[in-house]
C-alpha cells in the first residue's frame, strides 16, 4: 500500500516537471513583457529607467536561467511579484484560493447529496417514473454547457428573483468575524456551487444505478432473498455496502472536474477565486500570476488523480498487484 | 411479381444486413421518439441557419447604427438590436453557424488524430502503445481550459485556423482512448489472425477489417463531440478567448451578459443565444445516446 | 524431403515486474520441440490445454515471434527456414500455411460479406478481372458444399459447420501446401463435427493437402491423423504413427492421457476405474524415470523406426 502511494508520487513528479517548463515556456512567449505594460500606462517613466528594471528582473537572461531561478524560489515558497498588482503573489492568492477551496467544497458536498440518492433510487427502482426522471436529469445535464446554465441560474434566481446575490463572496457591509459575516459567505456560495453541483452529479449517478442494477442480479444477493432476509435488509447490507465503496473513487475526478468548472463559475457569479483571478491575470498579461496559477492547477489536478487511484487501489487489491 | 415474392424479397434484403448497420441505428431511432423529435428539430434550425445565414447581407448586420440601440424586439428587429444598435437575430444566426462549422471542423479534427493514433497503439502494442499512452495520460492531467486560454492570449496572429489547432490540441485524448482500449479487444478476435495469414498487410486490416467493426462507437463518439466541442468553443468565446472578434460566435452574443444591466433588462441580446445552445446540445445528445443504445446491441429497446 | 521440419523451435514469454519493469524470468511457452510432416500426411499434436500445442501452430504459421529455432518449408530441392526470412521474402510463402481457427465465430468477420472474406486473399495474391474473381469464389464455394447466393449474406446467417467451411473456402483459394488446424471442431456440436473432419479429409485428398492437427480430443486425433506428437509442458514426451501412440503407448505421460479417454461401455465402468487408479499409481512412483531431477522432460529417444520416446 505504502510501496504503491510512494510509487504513484514518484510518478507525478515528472509530470509536474514538463508541465512548469511548458507553462514557462509559454508565458516567456507571450507578447510583451509586464514591466513594458506597466510602462505603456505611465508614460512618463524614463525608457532608460525601464530597462534597467527589466535587466534587474532578469528579462535578459537565457530562458533555462530564468526557468532556474524561477524553479528555486518556488521551492523556498517565493511565489515571485504580480508586475500589476505590485504585491507578491502569496498575498494575492492567499484569499482567493481560500475561497476558491470553499466554493469546491461546497460543490462537492452538494454533488454527493444529490447525486447518491438520486442514484440509489434509480437502482433499486428501476424503470419506475422516478428512475426515468433521474436518468433524463441525467441525460440534460451531461449536455448542458456549464456556462449557459450558470448563467441561467445566475439570470432567474440572482437577478429575477432576486433570492441571491449576483457577486462577490461576501457582503462587504459585514463585519467579519461575527454570525452574519458567515451567513453572508454561505448565502453567497449557495447559487454558484449547487450550479456547479448540478452539472456534475452525472458520473456518480450513473455508476450507482448501473451498479446496484447490476449488483441485484448477482448470486450473492439471490442466496440473501432466498434465505429470507428482508427487501430491506438486501439493500442496506449486501447491495449498499458493495455500490458505495467505489464511489470515493470518483472523488479524484470530480475534484479536477470542479476545479476546471471553476473558471466559468467564479466569472459568472463574480466570485473572487483563483479561476476569476486567471481571467483578469491573463487579461492584464501579469504572467507571473498565470504561470503560479496554471501550475497551481495542474498540481491540485495531478492531486486529485492521485487521490483517486489510492482510494481505488484500497478498495480493488488487484490494481496494487498489476502495477 | 405477385405479393408473396415481393414478401420473399423484402426479407431476403432484410437479411443481408451487416449486424449494427445503418438499419439498426435507424431503428432504434425510430422507436425512440425523443431522439427522432430532436434529430428533426436539429436538421431543420441546421438547415434554416445555413440557408438565412446564406441570403443574409453580413454588412447590414454588422453595422453599427447608434440611433437605434438596445431596441427591445419589433416587426424590424425580431430579437430586438445590442449596444451597437445591431440586430440580433441576425448576429444569432451568423453566430451559430460559426458556431456548429466550427464544432464540426474541431471534432473532425479531433476523431482523426484520435482515431488514428488510438488504433495504432491498440493494434501495435508494446512501446509504440506505451509512448502514445503515456503522453495521454499526461495531456489528460493538465488543466486544460486554463492552458487553451493561455495558449489563445499569446498566438500573435489570432485566427479561426489557429483556435481550431489550439482545441484540437487538447482534445483528441478522449477518442484514442477509447478507440485504443476497443482496438485491442478487436485484436485478439481470430479474424485478424486470419487477415495475417491471408497475406493482408497491417495498414489494410487496420483499415478494412478494424476500423469496420468500430465504426458504430467512432459515429456515436463523434456525435456526443460535436456537442462537447460547441459548448468548449462558445464558453471560450464567451470568456474572450474563443473565436476572433471578426468571427462571432454564440458565446461572443452571451457574453454582453457580464453587463449587469444587459443581464438584467437587456434579456433579448443574449437569452436567445443561451436558448438556443442550450437546444442545439440537448438535440445532439438525444441523438447520440439513442445512437449509443443502437451500437451496444445489451441496451436496445428492441 | 519433408515438407515442413520443425527443429529446436522455442517461445519464450517474459515475465517483467518491479519498477524498472526489467525481464524477471520466462514462461516457456514452447521449449524446445522438433517434428517433421511429409506431404500428404495429417500431424497431429495432442495434449491438455496450456501446453503450448497452440502457440506451436501460431509460432509455425508468423502469428507469434519464436525466440529460437528453425521452420524449414521445401521449397523445390532445397529448403527454406522460414523463421530468418525477411518480410519481402517471406511473403512467397506466404499463400503455402494456411490456418484453419477454432472458433468460427470470431475468425470471420461480421462486417464483411462471404465475397469480401474469400476476396481478401485473392486480392492479396492474385490480380484477376472481377469476372475471373466472381468465378473463382463461387467455385471455392462449391467446393465447400455452399451455393452461389450466399456470396452476398453475412457470417451471421450462417451456422457453425457452414461457417467453418466458409474459412476453409478462404484459405483454399490460394492453393496452399500445409493447413494448420488448430481445434477445428472443437467449437462446433457434436454433430457437425464428423461432416466438418470428413470434409477436410476429402479436400485433403483432392488437393494433397497436409495437415497439422492441433486438438486434446483424442477421438479426433485417432481418426484423422497418420503421425501424433504428444506435448506436455511446452515439449513432445512421445512421437509415432497412430499405430505406435494407441497400441504401444510408452511414456507415462502418453498412458495417462489415454486411460483418460471415456469408454461408454457400463459392463466395463469398474474395470475401467481400476485401470485408470493404476496408471494413477504408476505416473506417481514412474515419475523419477521419465522426468529429470528437476522435473523437466528429456529429450526424445527413437525406440523403433516410426516411433520416440523422451526417456533419458
Amino acid at each position: 500500500m505504502l510501496k504503491y502511494t510512494i510509487k504513484r508520487i514518484l510518478a507525478m513528479i515528472p509530470q509536474l516537471f514538463i508541465l512548469s517548463i511548458l507553462v514557462f515556456l509559454l508565458t516567456k512567449a507571450m507578447p510583451g513583457d509586464p514591466l513594458s505594460q506597466a510602462f505603456r500606462a505611465n508614460p512618463n517613466l524614463d525608457p532608460a529607467v525601464l530597462a534597467e528594471l527589466q535587466e534587474k528582473a532578469g528579462f535578459n537572461d537565457p530562458w533555462y536561467v530564468q526557468y532556474v531561478n524561477w524553479i528555486k524560489g518556488l521551492l523556498q515558497g517565493d511565489l515571485g511579484i504580480s508586475y500589476i498588482h505590485k504585491v507578491e503573489i502569496t498575498k494575492l492568492l492567499g484569499d482567493r484560493f481560500v475561497n476558491t477551496i470553499w466554493l469546491g467544497l461546497a460543490t462537492l458536498i452538494l454533488t454527493y447529496l444529490i447525486a447518491i440518492p438520486l442514484g440509489l433510487i434509480a437502482g433499486r427502482y428501476q424503470n419506475s417514473w422516478a428512475d426515468k426522471m433521474i436518468v433524463g436529469y441525467n441525460y440534460v445535464s451531461y449536455a448542458v454547457p456549464l456556462f449557459v446554465f450558470a448563467l441561467l441560474m445566475l439570470f432567474i434566481f440572482g437577478f429575477r428573483l432576486d433570492l441571491f446575490p449576483t457577486s462577490g463572496s461576501v457582503n462587504p457591509q459585514v463585519e467579519p468575524g461575527t454570525w452574519d459575516y458567515f451567513l453572508s459567505r454561505i448565502h453567497h456560495l449557495i447559487l454558484p456551487a449547487l450550479t456547479g453541483a448540478l452539472l456534475s452529479t452525472v458520473g456518480t449517478i450513473q455508476y450507482l444505478r448501473n451498479e446496484i442494477i447490476d449488483t441485484k442480479h448477482k448470486d450473492f444477493v439471490k442466496t440473501a432473498r432466498a434465505k429470507g432476509t428482508s427487501e430491506k435488509n438486501v439493500y442496506n447490507r449486501h447491495i449498499l455496502r458493495n455500490s458505495l465503496l467505489p464511489i470515493a473513487a470518483f472523488l479524484g475526478s470530480d475534484i479536477v472536474g470542479i476545479l476546471g468548472g471553476s473558471i466559468f463559475i467564479e466569472q459568472i457569479f463574480g466570485y473572487p477565486g483563483i479561476g476569476q483571478l486567471f481571467i483578469t491575470s491573463i487579461s492584464q498579461r501579469d504572467y507571473n500570476v498565470v504561470i503560479i496559477l496554471v501550475m497551481l492547477s495542474g498540481f491540485l489536478a495531478l492531486l486529485g488523480t492521485l487521490l483517486s487511484d489510492i482510494i481505488l487501489s484500497i478498495i480493488d487489491p488487484r490494481i496494487r498487484i498489476e502495477n | 411479381m405477385n405479393s408473396v415474392d415481393v414478401n420473399v424479397q423484402k426479407s431476403e434484403t432484410e437479411q443481408n444486413q451487416a449486424p449494427t448497420g445503418i438499419h439498426v441505428i435507424w431503428r432504434e431511432l425510430a422507436k425512440d421518439k425523443l431522439a427522432l423529435f430532436s434529430l428533426i428539430l436539429f436538421i431543420g434550425v441546421v438547415l434554416f441557419i445555413y440557408i438565412y445565414s446564406f441570403l443574409l447581407d453580413q454588412s447590414a448586420v454588422t453595422t453599427i447604427n447608434l440611433r437605434n440601440i438596445f431596441s427591445p424586439p419589433n416587426a424590424e428587429n425580431w430579437l430586438g438590436t445590442d449596444y451597437g444598435g445591431r440586430d440580433v437575430f441576425g448576429q444569432l444566426v451568423i453566430g451559430a453557424r460559426n458556431s456548429l462549422t466550427i464544432g464540426i471542423v474541431i471534432t473532425l479534427v479531433t476523431s482523426f488524430i484520435g482515431i488514428t493514433l488510438g488504433v495504432i497503439a491498440g493494434y501495435f502494442g508494446g512501446w509504440v502503445d506505451y509512448i502514445i499512452m503515456r503522453f495521454i495520460d499526461f495531456i489528460l492531467v493538465l488543466p486544460t481550459t486554463m492552458l487553451i486560454i493561455v495558449f489563445v492570449s499569446l498566438v500573435p496572429r489570432f485566427n479561426v485556423v489557429n483556435f481550431i489547432f489550439i482545441m484540437s490540441l487538447f482534445y483528441w485524448t478522449a477518442i484514442a482512448r477509447l478507440i485504443r482500449s476497443k482496438t485491442l479487444a478487436e485484436r485478439e478476435l481470430d479474424y485478424v489472425s486470419a487477415s495475417k495469414t491471408l497475406g493482408s498487410p497491417n495498414w489494410k486490416i487496420i483499415l478494412f477489417q478494424v476500423l469496420p467493426n468500430l465504426s458504430s462507437i467512432i459515429i456515436v463518439n463523434m456525435t456526443l463531440n460535436l456537442a462537447g466541442n460547441i459548448g468548449i468553443e462558445t464558453g471560450l468565446s464567451y470568456l474572450g478567448f474563443g473565436l476572433p472578434e471578426s468571427v462571432p460566435s454564440l458565446g461572443t452574443l452571451i457574453s454582453y451578459s457580464t453587463n449587469p444591466d444587459v443581464m438584467q433588462n437587456k434579456w433579448w441580446v443574449w437569452l436567445p443565444a443561451a436558448i438556443l445552445i442550450l437546444v442545439l446540445m440537448l438535440c445532439i445528445n438525444f441523438v447520440g445516446q439513442a445512437l449509443k443504445r443502437a451500437a451496444d446491441a445489451r441496451q436496445r429497446l428492441g | 524431403m519433408p515438407l515442413l521440419k520443425v527443429e529446436d523451435l522455442k517461445v519464450y514469454y517474459p515475465i517483467r515486474s518491479g519498477f524498472f519493469r526489467t525481464v524477471k524470468d520466462y514462461v516457456r511457452a514452447v521449449n524446445g520441440i522438433s517434428f517433421a510432416i511429409k506431404e500428404g500426411e495429417t500431424y497431429g499434436l495432442v495434449g491438455e490445454s496450456g501446453c503450448g500445442k497452440t502457440t506451436t501452430g501460431r509460432t509455425i504459421i508468423g502469428l507469434n515471434k519464436a525466440t529460437s529455432g528453425h521452420v524449414y518449408l521445401q521449397d523445390g530441392e532445397q529448403q527454406v527456414d522460414l523463421l530468418n526470412l525477411k518480410r519481402s521474402e517471406f511473403r512467397k510463402y506466404r499463400s503455402d500455411l494456411q490456418m484453419i481457427f477454432q472458433d468460427p465465430y470470431s475468425s470471420l468477420n461480421p462486417k464483411k460479406r462471404v465475397k469480401d472474406i474469400i476476396l481478401e486473399p485473392l486480392r492479396n495474391f492474385e490480380h484477376l478481372t472481377p469476372n475471373e474473381e466472381e468465378e473463382r469464389i463461387v467455385e471455392a464455394l462449391e467446393k465447400v458444399g455452399l451455393g452461389r447466393d450466399s456470396m452476398y449474406k453475412y457470417p451471421h446467417q450462417f451456422s457453425g459447420g457452414q461457417r467453418q467451411r466458409i474459412g476453409i473456402a478462404r484459405s483454399l483459394v490460394i492453393s496452399p501446401r500445409l493447413i494448420i488446424a488448430d481445434e477445428p471442431v472443437s467449437a462446433l456440436d457434436v454433430s457437425v463435427q464428423a461432416q466438418v473432419l470428413n470434409f477436410m479429409k476429402e479436400i485433403q485428398k483432392e488437393f494433397n493437402l497436409s495437415y497439422l492437427f492441433i486438438s486434446h480430443d483424442l477421438g479426433i486425433i485417432r481418426h484423422m491423423c497418420d503421425r501424433i506428437g504428444i506435448m506436455y509442458n511446452g515439449r513432445l514426451v512421445e512421437e509415432g504413427t497412430t499405430e505406435d501412440i494407441f497400441n504401444n503407448p510408452q511414456h507415462l505421460y502418453t498412458k495417462r492421457l489415454l486411460s483418460a479417454i471415456p469408454n461408454i461401455d457400463p459392463q466395463k465402468r469398474l474395470e475401467n476405474k481400476k485401470f485408470r487408479d493404476r496408471i494413477e499409481e504408476d505416473f506417481k512412483k514412474n515419475f523419477r524415470t521419465f522426468f529429470d531431477e528437476n522435473g523437466r522432460i528429456y529429450d526424445l529417444k527413437p525406440i523403433s523406426e516410426t516411433h520416440s520416446v523422451a526417456i533419458p
